[in-house]
């Protein structure tokens, strides 16, 4: 009952793939704020902007975290 | 027979003309301190202060040597009430909406995996909200205004101008919030290329416009006294 009618194909393995498209493209966000970050204390040199820093690669970690799981868990 | 079209040798020590002599030498001297910095201390609460006077340990990338920040505004803290709202309904959502039966659809594996989408969702909407409140300031130096905007993720645009070029300073605060949490606008328009500034729901307006008067006052007794160029 789970295969998509015509195709054949199961519908859990194709919403993996999507899911893995989905934080792939999640991933790349997650870099450009890493990116914009920099640029935002790059602009405004405050004493905390190191750990605004370190909560963007934060973020990132989480992002990479998220797309490991899917890769194993689903 | 001597030659009276040779000129005489001159001494070897050159004479400056009288005029030289009578003009003041000047040297590079350090920028004197101004009047307005005698009378205030730092107040800078917090590294989230929203109205940071005389802050320390802050500087900026157009920054000129011997430029120093005399304030540092953001936007007041209540206009971030909004999305820290909704950014504390995201978090406990997934908690609350375990009772119903939205994601019973889906196999354990894909659950937990939503979970965790929704949770890094929710993150990524509290850096956005935070980084755009924290970075886009308004910096008044004793030498110029900067306006720090950040449209989206990757476009900033900065302008700035001179103090002495600032014409006209005006504020609103209208509302019973703003006026409650003592926060409004300023404008400022400017002689410079761009003609208005505008620095937007930040704290203490009334404070504000005065420094900038008084910073206004400043920059035209040093004109007066000659002492910038």
């Amino acid at each position: 009952m789970d295969n998509i009618p015509l195709l054949g194909i199961n519908v859990w393995v194709a919403a993996k793939y999507f899911a893995i498209v989905g934080y792939l493209v999640y991933l790349v966000f997650a870099l450009v704020v890493v990116k914009q970050t920099a640029m935002m204390v790059g602009t405004l040199e405050v004493p905390i902007g190191r750990f605004i820093k370190y909560l963007s690669y934060a973020h990132l970690l989480f992002a990479i975290g998220v797309l490991a799981l899917a890769f194993m868990v689903l | 027979m001597p030659d009276i079209f040779i000129s005489h040798k001159k001494e070897d020590s050159p004479q400056k003309p009288e005029i030289m002599e009578q003009l003041p030498i000047h040297e590079e001297s350090p920028r004197p301190e101004r009047n307005f910095y005698k009378d205030r201390k730092s107040v800078h609460r917090h590294p989230l202060s929203p109205y940071a006077l005389l802050p320390a340990n802050v500087s900026f990338e157009t920054k000129n040597d011997g430029e120093k920040v005399v304030l540092l505004l953001r936007r007041h803290p209540i206009t971030n009430l909004g999305w820290l709202i909704v950014f504390v309904i995201m978090l406990f959502a997934p908690s609350v909406l375990s009772g119903f039966p939205l994601l019973d659809f889906l196999p354990d594996n894909f659950r937990f995996i939503a979970v965790l989408s929704w949770y890094m969702i929710s993150t990524a909407y509290f850096l956005e909200n935070f980084l755009s409140w924290f970075f886009n300031v308004n910096i008044i130096t004793d030498e110029r205004i900067i306006d720090v905007d950040f449209y989206n993720l990757i476009y900033k645009h900065v302008t700035d101008a001179e103090t002495n070029k600032i014409q006209d300073v005006s504020y609103n605060m209208g509302g019973v919030i703003r006026t409650m949490f003592d926060y409004g606008d300023v404008l400022i328009q400017t002689a410079s290329e761009i003609p208005n500034l505008e620095f937007l729901a930040i704290p203490h307006p009334s404070q504000v416009v005065k420094l900038l008067q008084e910073l206004r006052i400043e920059e035209q007794v040093e004109a007066l006294e000659g002492r910038i160029s």
